[in-house]
C-alpha cells in the first residue's frame, strides 16, 4: 500500500519536475544559440551567460527589489485579512454566515477580466496610477474570496465549545482570534500565505494596466519583455523566469516544512 | 485574452467618456504607449532620445512586448479616462478608437504622404492620425538556397504557380520550402489576387466574402502550401516559430510584413533579400500600416509635437534605418535611408512597387473580434482540421453578428 502510495507521489513529483528542468537546463544554454529540436537535460557547455544578459537586458535586480516590496506588504496583510474574515463568518449566525459564504462563491466566481476597468477607474480617481497601491489593495480584502473560505472551512472544524470557553474568559473577538483559534489553523495560515504569494509574485495584469514608469515595474512585466527577444533568446527569458521563479520555490519549501510538520501536531484537527 | 477583451470592449463603450480631464502635465512629459520585439523597441528608444536632444522634451516610452497587452491596456487607460498621450496602433485594430473620437485629429499635409495608408486612417473625411509606415505582405527569401537548388530569383512579376514551383523545390530533407501564418492578414493578399474580394464593403463591412469561386480559389491556393507538405506542421510551427525556421535557414521562403527587416538583419550565416506577393488572376497585396494617434484629454499639444518630430522626416529617416519601417513619406521612402543598398533586403525597392496595388482590410470597430474569430478558423483550415467549406461556414456564421452589430 505504501509502495503504491509513494509511487504515485513520485510519478506526480516527475510531472511537476519536468517543466522545473526545463526551466533550469534551457537558463543555463548558451544565448544566441539556435534551438534544437532535441532536448539536452544538461546543456553543453553549462553558462551562466543567459542569466548575465538577462539582467543586462531589463534591470531585473530593480524589478525582483520592486516585487519583493510589493509581495513584503500585500501577503501579510491578506493572510491577517482572510484570516480575520473567515473567523468572523464562523461566528456570524447561521442565516448570515450562509448568506456570507454564498457571496464570497459568487465573488470567486466572478471573471478576473470584468474587474479590470472598475478598479481601474477606482484607482484613477484615487490618484493611484502607476503606484503599487492598486497592486497591494486587494491584499485588504483578503485577496482572494478563495482565501477567505479557505479560512472559514478551518475555523469551522475549531470546536465550538472551546470558543465559547474563550468568551467564558473574557476575550473578546480578537483575542479569540488570536489566542484560541488562529494557533488551530496554522497550516491554512501557511498555505495561504504561500498561495497569496504567488499571486502577488506572479501578477501580470495589474502592473500591465497600473503601472507606466519602468521604475515601479515588477518583475512579471520584465520576464515577459524579454519574451520579445526573439528566437534566439530563448535561454535568456528561461533565465529570467527562472530568477522569477526561485523566490517562489524556496519561498514554499520552507512552509512546507512548517505545514506538514504542523499538520502533524495538530492530531485532533486532522482527523 | 480574447474572451477578456471582449468584455472590456464592452465595459469601454459602457463606460465611454467616463473621464477626460486626463494627465500629461504642464513640465510637457508625455507617455508614448507602443508594443514590439526587442529591435523594433531599440529604434524607438533612439527616437525618444533624439527628440530629447533636440527640443528638451522628455517622452516616456511604455513599451508593451506584445499586441494583446498592448490593446487590453489601451482600452483600459481610455475607458478609465487615463490614456497614453500618444499611442502607435495598426489600422485594423484603430475603428473602436475612431468611432468613439476619442483621438485629436492631426494637421496632415496630406501630400507629403502615400495616400493608402493616409485613407486607412481617415474617418468620415477627417484624417484621424499620422501614418508612420506603408509596409505591405512580401516574400522574405533565402537567396543562397535558391541558388543551391538551381533557382532563379524571383522577378519583379513573378507568379503564384512560379512560387509554388520554388516552394517545391526548396521543400528538401529537413527544410521546408515556404512559410505562411494563417490568419486574415495573410489570407486576403492570395483571395485578392485570385480575384475574390474579403468582405462586401470594406469602409462598412457586413459580412465576409469568402464563398465566391474567385474567394476560394485564393483560399485554396494558400492551404495547398501546407496540403503539399511545402509548409511547416502545426505542430513544427508550435515548436519554432516560422521567423526562428527562416533565421536559421530551414525555410526557404517566409511571407511577412517589413516588420522582420530589423531582426534579420542579425542573420550572418547566409545572403537574404525580398521578392513581390506574386500576382496570380489580379496584382494585389495587403496593407500593413500603424499610425501616431494623440489622445484625447492628455497633452494633446506637447503630444502633436512630438507626433509631427516622430512622423516627420526626422524620425522617418531614424526608422527607416533602423530597418523597420517603410516610410509613409514619399520623399523618405524615395532616400537612401529606406533603399541603401548596404544593408538587407537589397530589394526594398519591392515594397514600393507594391504601393499601388495595396488593398486594406477593414478598420470599423469591430474588425478586430471578427479578424480573430477568422483567424482561429483559418488556422484549423489551414493545419487540416476543417475542410473549405467547413472553414468558410464558420467564419461567416461566427463574424456575421460581429460585423452587423456597427
Amino acid at each position: 500500500m505504501s509502495t503504491a502510495r509513494s509511487l504515485g507521489a513520485l510519478l506526480v513529483a516527475l510531472l511537476f519536475v519536468a517543466p522545473l528542468t526545463f526551466l533550469v537546463s534551457g537558463a543555463l544554454r548558451e544565448p544566441g544559440l539556435l534551438p534544437t529540436d532535441t532536448f539536452a537535460l544538461v546543456p553543453d557547455p553549462v553558462t551562466t551567460a543567459a542569466i548575465e544578459r538577462a539582467f543586462d537586458l531589463v534591470r531585473l535586480g530593480r524589478l525582483f527589489l520592486n516585487s519583493a516590496i510589493v509581495a513584503l506588504i500585500a501577503v501579510p496583510i491578506a493572510v491577517v485579512v482572510a484570516s480575520w474574515a473567515g473567523f468572523g463568518m464562523v461566528l456570524l449566525p447561521a442565516k448570515a454566515r450562509r448568506l456570507a459564504v454564498g457571496l464570497s462563491l459568487v465573488l470567486l466566481m466572478v471573471p478576473l477580466a470584468a474587474l479590470w476597468l472598475p478598479r481601474f477607474v477606482i484607482f484613477r480617481s484615487l490618484g493611484f496610477v502607476d503606484t503599487w497601491v492598486p497592486l497591494i489593495a486587494p491584499a485588504l480584502l483578503g485577496m482572494s474570496p478563495f482565501y477567505v473560505l479557505l479560512f472559514y472551512w478551518s475555523y469551522r472544524r475549531v470546536p465550538r465549545d472551546l470558543i465559547d470557553a474563550g468568551r467564558l474568559e473574557g476575550l473578546g473577538a480578537f483575542g479569540l482570534w488570536w489566542r484560541v483559534a488562529s494557533p488551530l489553523v496554522r497550516p491554512t495560515t501557511f498555505a495561504v500565505g504561500a498561495l497569496a504569494f504567488v499571486t502577488t509574485w506572479g501578477n501580470f495584469i495589474d502592473p500591465l494596466l497600473f503601472i507606466n514608469d519602468p521604475d515601479r515595474a515588477t518583475l512579471p512585466l520584465g520576464v515577459h519583455s524579454l519574451a520579445a527577444v526573439g528566437p534566439t533568446g530563448f535561454p535568456v527569458v528561461l533565465a529570467a523566469a527562472l530568477v522569477a521563479t526561485l523566490p517562489a520555490v524556496i519561498a514554499f519549501a520552507l512552509v512546507q516544512r512548517r505545514f506538514l510538520q504542523n499538520t502533524r501536531e495538530a492530531g485532533w484537527l486532522g482527523r | 485574452m480574447a474572451r477578456a477583451l471582449i468584455v472590456l470592449t464592452v465595459l469601454a463603450v459602457l463606460l465611454a467618456g467616463c473621464g477626460d480631464d486626463g494627465g500629461g502635465g504642464a513640465d510637457g512629459k508625455i507617455r508614448f504607449q507602443l508594443f514590439g520585439d526587442a529591435e523594433e523597441l531599440k529604434a524607438y528608444r533612439d527616437l525618444v532620445r533624439d527628440y530629447a536632444k533636440d527640443t528638451g522634451r522628455e517622452v516616456q516610452l511604455v513599451e508593451i512586448p506584445d499586441r494583446e497587452a498592448h490593446l487590453a491596456k489601451l482600452l483600459t487607460s481610455f475607458a478609465g479616462g487615463d490614456p497614453p498621450d500618444v499611442f502607435l496602433i495598426n489600422y485594423r485594430n484603430f475603428g473602436g478608437y475612431a468611432e468613439r473620437s476619442v483621438v485629436v485629429p492631426p494637421q496632415l499635409e496630406a501630400d507629403d504622404f502615400y495616400p493608402q495608408p493616409v485613407e486607412a486612417f481617415t474617418v468620415d473625411g477627417r484624417t484621424q492620425c499620422v501614418p508612420q509606415n506603408v509596409s505591405s505582405l512580401v516574400v522574405y527569401y533565402n537567396v543562397d538556397a535558391f541558388e543551391r537548388t538551381g533557382l532563379e530569383r524571383p522577378a519583379k512579376d513573378w507568379t503564384h504557380d512560379e512560387l509554388v514551383r520554388a516552394a517545391r523545390a526548396l521543400t528538401q530533407g529537413e527544410q521546408y520550402g515556404i512559410g505562411v501564418e494563417p490568419g486574415i492578414v495573410r489570407a486576403s493578399a492570395f483571395v485578392w489576387a485570385a480575384g475574390g474580394e474579403v468582405v462586401d464593403r470594406t469602409d462598412d463591412p457586413t459580412r465576409f466574402t469568402l464563398d465566391t469561386p474567385e474567394a476560394r480559389r485564393g483560399l485554396a491556393r494558400l492551404v495547398e502550401l501546407r496540403r503539399a507538405g511545402f509548409s511547416p506542421t502545426a505542430k513544427e510551427a508550435e515548436s519554432r516559430s516560422l521567423e526562428e525556421r527562416f533565421i536559421d535557414g530551414s525555410l526557404g521562403m517566409f511571407m511577412s510584413s517589413r516588420r522582420e527587416v530589423p531582426s534579420f538583419r542579425t542573420i550572418e550565416g547566409f545572403e537574404w533579400d525580398v521578392a513581390a506577393f506574386p500576382r496570380a488572376e489580379e496584382n494585389f497585396t495587403v496593407l500593413h500600416s500603424d499610425a501616431y494617434c494623440v489622445a484625447k484629454g492628455g497633452n494633446a499639444e506637447a503630444a502633436a509635437a512630438f507626433v509631427e518630430y516622430a512622423a516627420g522626416e526626422k524620425g522617418q529617416r531614424l526608422l527607416a534605418r533602423s530597418g523597420r519601417i517603410v516610410p509613409s513619406r514619399r520623399a523618405i521612402a524615395r532616400s537612401p535611408e529606406f533603399l541603401d543598398p548596404s544593408k538587407p533586403p537589397v530589394s526594398s525597392q519591392v515594397f514600393l512597387d507594391a504601393i499601388p496595388r495595396i488593398k486594406r482590410l477593414p478598420t470599423d470597430a469591430s474588425w478586430t473580434e471578427a479578424e480573430d474569430a477568422a483567424d482561429l478558423a483559418l488556422e484549423r483550415l489551414y493545419y487540416g482540421d476543417l475542410s473549405l467549406d467547413e472553414a468558410i461556414e464558420r467564419i461567416d456564421r461566427e463574424t456575421r453578428p460581429l460585423l452587423g452589430r456597427g
